[in-house]
């Protein structure tokens, strides 16, 4: 693989590298040096890469582990720090931009779910992946992937409710 | 009717049991309908969602490290090198052909060493340079410490006059 056909490899890819990154480290400073690190250790794989029945898939798994990786290694610490500055915010402003704040909301109601059930629903409901791909990047059985997903997407929904009913009864 | 169609849809999706044909549709319906039933708004939230994520896309380089290749630099210098001797034999080999007398080749010897010679200065022209260098660090350090100020500027001036 030369660097035209990496490139073309590459460029419809990285963006899909880039937002599970934004997933796992929710930072995008973060989340941009990680997509630039997987390119380069997928350039340095660039030999082995044709012979994965779905390079995607290799692409994904190797955005996982280097992002599990980087959280091990900062100790879960300043990463997440982002996400809990949205706790408690029912001010008047917060309710003008609401749009907003219901997809902050799912965020964060999704960042609260186990890291392979959030990496599920980023594969699946965010980048529409089949589940056979998403099989081979996540080392698992389909049957399996649909239970998880199944359970993480029911949490989803409990919680969106929970939170969203109250909002809009305390709002009364 | 289509409301039917969509919860049916919806039970599917929560089982895990659709596929992404369906997960479209829903996706799309959502999208679509801005006033909805309220028992569907917390589904919208959701769905809206994931079409948000979607739009978000990396705004970063794509930088492969360049592999430092020795080929081209050896290849240029070969060429270099080919072209040099044919530039300096080729006159030598027409005079020489002309008048054969050991006279043009001793010409011949002599121009060559004092290419040499030229050549050979290179390098201790360049290695020149790089005192200057040294001077620069002693200038800075110089820079640093005024205690030791006129002294340094000592060395340099004596380190000039030598040059």
């Amino acid at each position: 693989m030369n660097q035209r056909e990496f490139l073309a490899f590459i460029n419809p890819l990285k963006d899909r590298i880039f937002r599970l990154s934004l997933r796992y480290l929710v930072s995008k400073d973060a989340a941009e040096d990680a997509t630039q690190e997987v390119i380069i250790k997928l350039w340095n794989n660039r030999k082995r890469l044709k012979k994965y029945d779905s390079p995607e898939a290799f692409a994904i798994t190797v955005t996982k582990n280097h992002c599990i990786d980087q959280l091990k290694l900062k100790g879960n610490n300043n990463l997440r720090i982002v996400h809990s500055n949205f706790e408690g915010n029912e001010s008047s402003l917060q309710r003008q931009i609401e749009a907003k704040d219901e997809l902050k909301m799912v965020s964060k109601i999704i960042s609260t779910l186990t890291e392979r059930e959030q990496t599920l629903i980023q594969l699946r409901d965010i980048e529409q992946l089949e589940y056979e791909e998403i099989a081979e990047a996540m080392d698992m059985k389909e049957t399996a992937i649909r239970v998880a997903l199944s359970r993480a997407r029911k949490k989803i929904r409990e919680r969106i409710l929970k939170i969203h009913r109250y909002g809009t009864a305390t709002d009364k | 009717m289509e409301q039917q169609q969509i919860n049916n849809l919806l039970d599917k999706y929560f089982e895990g049991e659709t596929d992404l044909v369906e997960e479209t549709k829903l996706r799309t319906y959502f999208a679509n309908n801005k006033t909805l039933p309220p028992e569907l708004e917390e589904y919208r939230i959701l769905f809206s969602y994931f079409e948000a994520e979607q739009e978000k896309v990396y705004q970063g380089d794509v930088l492969l490290p360049q592999k430092r290749s020795y080929k081209w630099p050896i290849a240029l210098s070969g060429i270099v090198a080919v072209v040099a001797a044919l530039w300096l034999t080729q006159p030598f080999a027409d005079e020489a052909a002309a008048d054969n007398s050991s006279r043009n080749s001793g010409i011949a010897t002599e121009n060559a060493r004092s290419l040499f010679m030229m050549m050979g200065s290179v390098p201790e022209e360049s290695r020149e340079k790089l005192g200057y260098l040294n001077e620069l660090e002693v200038l800075k350090i110089s820079e640093l410490s005024s205690e030791e100020k006129g002294a340094s500027n000592l060395e340099q001036e004596e380190k000039s006059n030598e040059k």
